[in-house]
């Protein structure tokens, strides 16, 4: 019997080439479809030249296809997890048609980046958006991760937003580099860390960046100004064939927001900058400082050492800068700022930086600065929180991109930031650490030379002298301060004080002697530079030794000190030298009598201007007083002080306050007439009299009459705690009284006839109360612009309209008599930019004899209390009204006796007495309902705009909190709500005892709020429920899907408020 | 047998397949495996240059006909669509050579189409605006100089208002037409155009930079000086392409540890003239190698600091600047020419001008070079 064949031979003897073929099949397509994508991809990155398309490479797009393969597994795991429901504030839903979304790819001949339609899901609803690809670089577009801007209707936006770009690119240390940046107190667009969801499908993790434009500055309240940018570093954005530096070129900055005032400098001041930049010499340099406030750019320097990226802000791009149109400052934004090794520098700081940084009291600062954030390691913990902050809420997400790094832009590892950010701290304390000061001390004459040299990063302070040999009698020190290197008249004394010993003696500064740092950055990075100082010492008998005390002046540790050969050069520092910055010393200027000015007076900071009582100062054709310094100006009834025209008919500028030099300023007893506004040292000042970022100031019994040209009689920006009281504002030439940004007190004044409005607020908090205000041509109180003041007990008639209430602005109005005008009340969104109308709170309010009574747009609310004669529905019933005592009390009055619409008694002060607990909800990417849960029929509970959603739809439902409120005399809950299509609404807080429950019933108008109170008997609650009974058998239109489904109830919660029951006290 | 070989030619399939699969696993063989084929990417993707030096010939040699049916093909199948792809500026190239050939065979409205597709293709390059204008002047002007030209060279003075070319196509147009206002203005927009230069101070063992604006003013400077032991006291000062006038230097000795009597300041003698000729209010540069030198003397060679008034020229021609001249005097505005000569240092020739032009750091960026990628 032939022995029967091996398994394997009888396998080979059965093999064809076919299965060979079959066999190979899987693994060799596999390979050569990588191959064939890899080169694919390699091809399309060599379309474009940049600094990542430069670093692609066939062998760098098949690894990352092969590592993407291996991760598969893992990454079909995570996706699994993944849904566009994800219950997150965060999540960014975007929809639009497939064939739409692939254009994104496809370039039309000298088109870049067209804007695409489609659709972004804003929690239950819709909005429609454009989007196109964005970024200076292909990383932004080449991958299957692209990095989109995204611009909602101007009528609809994204949370605050109206336009915001999703970065793909170094999504962690981006977002960490940025957040810090606010942690600086520096102007940084906002950024967050965003999911987002493509057609329902999970498309990357991404950066959320505010754009910057106008909008951009509001959140920081700051007045609307240019804002330059010098970011052209690109192809298809830099002018090929010119000089490519910014700070050498004019024409490569845009404004992204323009001043459009007429009195603005347009560009110029970026051409002015420049040319003093080009200048190179002192007076170019103390111009430029001008511009600059030198702390913001000591922490902007500390901010970019910590992060260690100091350098990309660099001379062809990521320049942006804000002129602020209220001192014509320039603030800088940064941008596009990584985490980086401070220790690898990568080029020259660019031609602006460098220069400030030639004020040796710029490095200093900044090292200090530096200094304080990582004292107890501050900033390491806030960046570690940040990371792991986000890496907690986004794990999967950021797992998910990462295991596809090389297909898409890398995300960026929270260890590995972290550790850089280590580092930049280890050697930032080497830094703080390397105060050399070379010393050298010879006689010349009667005098001791004292030579002092700082070499290191960061300076020292000079304390003491340590006297070897006798020491005694009278001993001088002086300072060369002309820095003539001679000892002469015009060299300070340095106050000393001189503790002899037997063997010599300690000569003490009485304030010590700054020797401040030169950083060298003439070559790429940070070196040590140096400054020389020179001191002399006078009085010292032959044979007397100095030796002079030294310390860090970030550490406050004595400083290394070298010897200084006699007879060496001296060296021109690497800054400018501290001494030749001057400071004059105080002057007070007096004026009194009968005093004609023919030019513009301007009072230093650090100087007093004092205006006697009687005083007449007649003022020239636009002559302006603006002081720097605090003034004095305090008329009696008898003898006020007026400020008038020389020239009658013709006027003069204006007096004005600039800058916290003149915080606390007085006026009282003061007359101001017939003047004009005026434009000094390029700053605008609009009003009459102006009060440009002075706190504190006090006008008393003044008189605003007769103003010509200028927008405003009164004018104040910036200005915290302005108080104008018992004052008279006559004949306006148009605003009375302007407030921007500002807040204060407006009491016990009279407005009579003013040409616009009477007072006219944005983004301002004042108090305003017991006014006379009448016949204005336009207003009588506009608030606009995000302004919350409290309006209370004021006659407003004869105006043409009564009270405006617009863009976002929350005023409460109590107690006021609104009647004869025009219109009583409007309320409508005049700016875009804030994202919608206002929503004014109005208590006891009477509006009467109004041509018409209300006014209002779409985009507006109100909450109404026991208010008559706006409609037929807002005035309650007496019976209904709910007791307002609290609100009163919040605002630090008394409750009058009887609550009935319309003025009280003069207003009678006490202590605010704040709620116990206050929540009012803010649309943002935190929690989706600030602790609020939904149970049963609940379909909807989000945050949206100024207020939390419940929509109950099919059946009741109920959201729910917890709370922990002990109210050992009992107490009151205020709920602020609107709804809609409700039956009933009930109202629960729980606790231990019984449970405190009330019904309430509500008109179907979301527009319009009102206060329901709960009396809550003494106790401990531990929860808070409210629950929706829906109108049964309405039904709506959806607008994803276009069916017909059914129409739920909505209640809006705007606040919730617990105060407890006042005390006997 | 005819198994047998298929089971020999199935075992080699298999081998080989292993082997390349295996090669693939193994580091070292698969990164040069890689570098290879991402060679032949480059060299498949060099087609690109390839074809447009081939059109580049065509168009050298005369043969237009075919360059424009060449180079319209082309066209339209080129891979960078916008500026903001990397062979932008083989398309400008591109779209150059394929105006130059309508030009040849005489199609102005092609030719001018081209010209305004390159302007469409980057507006930011001030070339594609010079150039538009001027192919506007030579096609479509007749008795008078063509608007289109004036609007171009206006175009790109606004981008580039130190570029010369422009500047002398802009004052062609109006002074054929007599219009002296415009000239007087645009010479003084050119005058005051925001442009820096750097002016280099290069001695034996000294080398010194400084920023300076190039407007023909006056501006002080005050450079540290740190010489080495044995400096022969010489000091050369170059403004690079641009003209220059040293005004009046002086040094001062250093300040020194524990001496209080520094050294007075020397007024150094007037500098000797290399390879640059006086012209107008300053020196002209004749090459790269000119200066202006100065030779410290020895007792004054213990220097710190070296103060300098310089003036900087912005370029121009001898004959542009007649030009200009004509303009102001017509005007009866003698004292802003007299202002003018002080801030003007005109070259001999509009070539000599122009070639300083080239010189500068930043003037040669953008332009496609065929062979140099």
């Amino acid at each position: 019997m032939t022995p029967r064949p091996h398994w394997a031979r009888r396998l080979w003897s059965a093999f064809r080439f076919r299965d060979a073929v079959a066999l190979t099949a899987f693994p060799l397509l596999m390979l050569g479809l990588l191959l064939a994508t890899s080169v694919r991809d390699y091809l399309r990155a060599r379309q474009f030249d940049d600094w990542w398309s430069r670093g692609q490479g066939v062998a760098g797009a098949f690894s990352a296809r092969v590592h993407g393969l291996a991760a598969l597994p893992r990454s079909l795991g995570l996706r699994n997890n993944f849904s566009p429901g994800h219950d997150d504030a965060g999540v960014i839903r975007l929809d639009l048609p497939a064939r739409r979304w692939d254009s994104l790819e496809v370039e039309k001949d000298g088109a870049w980046a067209p804007w695409l339609e489609g659709k972004l899901r804003y929690g239950s609803t819709m909005i429609p958006v454009r989007l196109r690809k964005r970024g200076d670089n292909s990383v932004h577009w080449l991958t299957d991760k692209r990095t989109l801007t995204i611009r909602t209707p101007r009528d609809e936006f994204y949370k605050r937003y109206r336009s915001f770009a999703l970065s793909a690119k170094d999504v962690l240390p981006s977002y960490l580099a940025n957040r810090l940046a606010g942690e600086f107190g520096l102007l940084v667009p906002a950024t967050e860390i965003v999911p987002l969801y493509v057609n329902n499908r999970f498309y990357g993790i991404y950066r959320f960046l505010e754009t910057v434009d106008e909008s951009f500055l509001r959140p920081f309240d700051r007045m609307p100004g240019n804002i330059f940018r010098g970011d052209a570093a690109e192809r298809g954005e830099y002018r090929k064939g010119g000089p490519r530096n910014l700070f050498e070129n004019p024409l490569l900055w845009d404004r992204p927001a323009v001043n459009d005032r007429w009195t603005a400098w347009g560009p110029a001041q970026l051409d002015s900058l420049l040319v003093d930049l080009a200048g190179g010499g002192f007076a170019d340099h103390q111009r430029i400082m001008a511009r600059f406030d030198r702390a913001e750019y000591a922490r902007l320097f500390a901010y970019l050492l910590l992060v260690g990226d100091p350098f990309h802000m660099d001379g062809v791009h990521n320049q942006l800068l804000y002129e602020d149109p209220s001192t014509q400052w320039l603030h800088p934004i940064p941008w596009d700022i990584r985490v980086r090794d401070l220790g690898r520098p990568e080029n020259r700081l660019n031609d602006l930086f460098r220069e400030l940084l030639r004020d040796p009291l710029v490095p200093d600062a900044a090292m200090r600065e530096v200094a304080r954030s990582l004292q107890d390691d501050r900033f390491l913990a806030l960046a570690d929180s940040l990371l792991r902050a986000a890496e907690a809420r986004y794990h999967n997400y950021l797992e998910y991109d990462r295991l596809r790094t090389g297909l898409v832009p890398p995300v960026g590892e929270v260890a590995e930031t972290r550790s850089i950010l280590d580092g930049n701290a280890r050697l930032l304390r080497r830094w703080m650490e390397d105060d050399e000061v070379a010393v050298a001390a010879s006689r010349a004459g009667n005098a001791v030379v004292l030579d002092l040299e700082t070499r290191g990063l960061v300076g020292a302070d000079l304390t003491a002298l340590r006297l070897a040999g006798p020491a005694a009698g009278p001993i001088e020190l002086r300072r060369d301060s002309n820095l003539n290197g001679r000892l002469d008249d015009a060299d300070d004394r340095i106050a000393v004080r001189l503790d002899s010993g037997p063997d010599g003696g300690r000569l003490t500064l009485a304030a010590p002697v700054s020797l401040y740092p030169g950083w060298d950055l003439e070559h790429p990075g940070i070196r040590p530079g140096h400054v020389p100082y020179r001191l002399f010492v006078l009085g010292l008998p032959q044979g007397s030794a100095v030796e002079p005390e030294l310390v860090n002046r970030v550490t406050a540790k004595p400083a290394k000190r070298v010897a200084w050969v006699g007879g060496a050069p001296i060296r021109e520092g690497t800054a400018w030298h501290p001494w030749r910055f001057r400071v004059p010393a105080p002057r007070r200027v007096s004026l009194s009598g009968a005093v004609r000015l023919t030019e513009t007076l301007r009072v230093a900071e650090g100087d007093t201007l004092v205006i006697a009582a009687g005083t007449e100062l007649r003022l020239g054709p636009d002559v302006s007083i603006v002081s720097r310094g605090r003034v004095i100006a305090e008329g009696t009834a008898a003898r006020p002080i007026r400020v008038l025209a020389d020239r009658a008919k013709i006027p003069w500028g204006t007096f004005a306050l600039q800058g916290h030099g003149a915080d606390s300023s007085r006026f009282g007893h003061i007359e101001f007439a017939e003047g004009g506004g005026a434009l000094v040292d390029r700053i605008e000042y609009i009003g009459m009299v102006n009060v440009h970022r002075a706190d504190g100031v006090i006008f008393d019994h003044a008189t605003f009459r007769d103003n010509v040209r200028s927008d405003d009689t009164f004018h104040a920006m910036h200005a915290i705690g302005v108080v104008v009281r018992d004052s008279r504002f006559i004949r306006a030439n148009s605003d009375a009284l302007d407030m921007d940004i500002s807040s204060g007190e407006i009491v016990r004044n009279v407005f009579e006839a003013s040409g616009g409005d009477a007072i006219d607020l944005m983004t301002s908090t004042p108090r305003i109360i017991d006014n006379q205000i009448s016949g204005s041509g336009d207003k009588g109180i506009s608030i606009g612009e995000g302004s919350r003041p409290f309006v209370f007990n004021n006659n407003i008639e004869r105006c043409s309209i009564g009270v405006e209430v617009k863009d976002r602005s929350a005023p409460v109005l109590l107690n006021n008599r609104i009647v004869g005008n025009q219109i009583g009340l409007r309320e409508r969104r005049k700016n875009w930019r804030y994202g919608g109308g206002g929503w004014p709170t109005i208590a006891l309010t009477a509006f009467a004899d109004n041509a018409q009574p209300w006014a209002r747009d779409a985009f507006s609310h109100v909450t109404l209390a026991s208010v008559t004669g706006l409609d037929s529905a807002a005035g309650r019933p007496a019976g209904q009204n709910p007791d307002l005592g609290w609100l009163y009390r919040m605002f630090g009055l008394v409750p009058p006796g009887s609550m009935v619409p319309g003025l009280a008694d003069r207003a009678r002060i006490a202590t605010p007495s704040p709620p116990l607990e206050e929540q009012s909800f803010q649309d943002d990417f935190g929690a989706v309902a600030d602790g609020w849960h939904a149970e049963g029929g609940l379909r909807r509970l989000e945050k949206r705009r100024d207020a939390l959603v419940l929509e109950a739809e099919r059946g009741n439902g109920s959201a729910a909190r917890v709370v922990r409120w002990s109210l050992p005399r009992g107490g009151t809950l205020v709920l602020e709500v609107a709804g809609r299509d409700l039956a009933e609404v009930r109202v629960e807080v729980l606790g231990p005892g019984p449970t405190v429950a009330q019904r309430f019933e509500i008109a179907s108008d979301l527009a319009t709020a009102r206060f329901v109170t709960v009396p809550l008997p003494p106790g401990t609650y531990d929860g808070l429920k409210v629950q929706l009974v829906p109108i049964p058998g309405l039904r709506r239109t959806d607008p994803v899907s276009g069916l017909t489904v059914l129409r739920g109830g909505r209640l809006d919660l705007r606040t919730v408020r617990v105060f407890p029951t006042p005390g006997a006290e | 047998m005819v198994r047998r070989h298929e089971r020999r030619l199935a075992g080699l399939w298999l081998g080989l397949s292993l082997l390349l699969l295996g090669s693939f696993a193994v580091g070292s063989v698969r990164v040069r495996l890689l570098a290879t084929i991402g060679r032949a990417a480059d060299w498949w993707d060099a087609r690109w240059d390839r074809r447009l030096v081939a059109g580049g010939q065509m168009v050298a040699q005369g043969r237009f006909d075919q360059a424009i049916g060449y180079l319209e093909q082309l066209d339209r199948i080129f891979p960078a669509r916008t500026s903001r792809y990397g062979r932008d500026q083989e398309r400008e190239y591109l779209l150059r050579l394929l105006a130059q050939s309508y030009e040849a065979l005489g199609r102005k409205g092609r030719t001018m189409a081209v010209w305004s597709h390159l302007v469409a293709f980057d507006s930011l390059n001030y070339r594609n605006h010079f150039g538009s204008a001027r192919a506007a002047e030579r096609l479509l002007s007749g008795w008078a100089e063509a608007p289109e030209a004036r609007d171009g060279y206006a175009r790109a003075l606004r981008l580039l208002p130190s570029h010369l070319p422009s500047l002398r196509g802009y004052l062609r147009f109006y002074m054929d037409r007599g219009e002296f206002r415009e000239v007087r203005e645009a010479y003084r927009v050119y005058l005051d155009a925001f442009l820096v230069g750097s002016l280099t101070i290069r001695g034996d063992g000294v080398s010194a930079a400084h920023s300076v604006r190039v407007d023909g003013r006056p501006h002080e400077l005050l450079i540290p000086l740190t010489p080495v032991d044995g400096w022969n006291g010489t000091l050369t000062f170059s403004a690079g392409p641009y003209p220059l006038a040293i005004e009046e230097a002086s040094v001062s000795p250093p300040m020194r540890v524990g001496q209080t009597a520094p050294g007075q300041e020397h007024l150094l003698p007037a500098p000797i003239a290399a390879r640059m000729i006086q012209s107008g209010a300053g020196w002209v540069p004749e090459d790269s190698s000119a200066g202006l030198r100065v030779v410290v003397p020895p007792e004054w060679r213990d220097a710190g600091s070296l103060r300098l008034r310089v003036r900087v020229f912005n370029l121009i021609d001898e004959a542009s600047w007649k030009q200009f001249v004509k303009g102001y005097r017509n005007l009866l505005d003698y004292d802003g020419l007299a202002e003018a000569e002080r801030r003007t240092a005109p070259f001999r020739s509009p070539a000599a001008a122009d070639s300083a032009f080239a010189r500068l750091d930043w003037a040669p960026g953008g332009v496609f070079v065929p062979g140099t990628k």
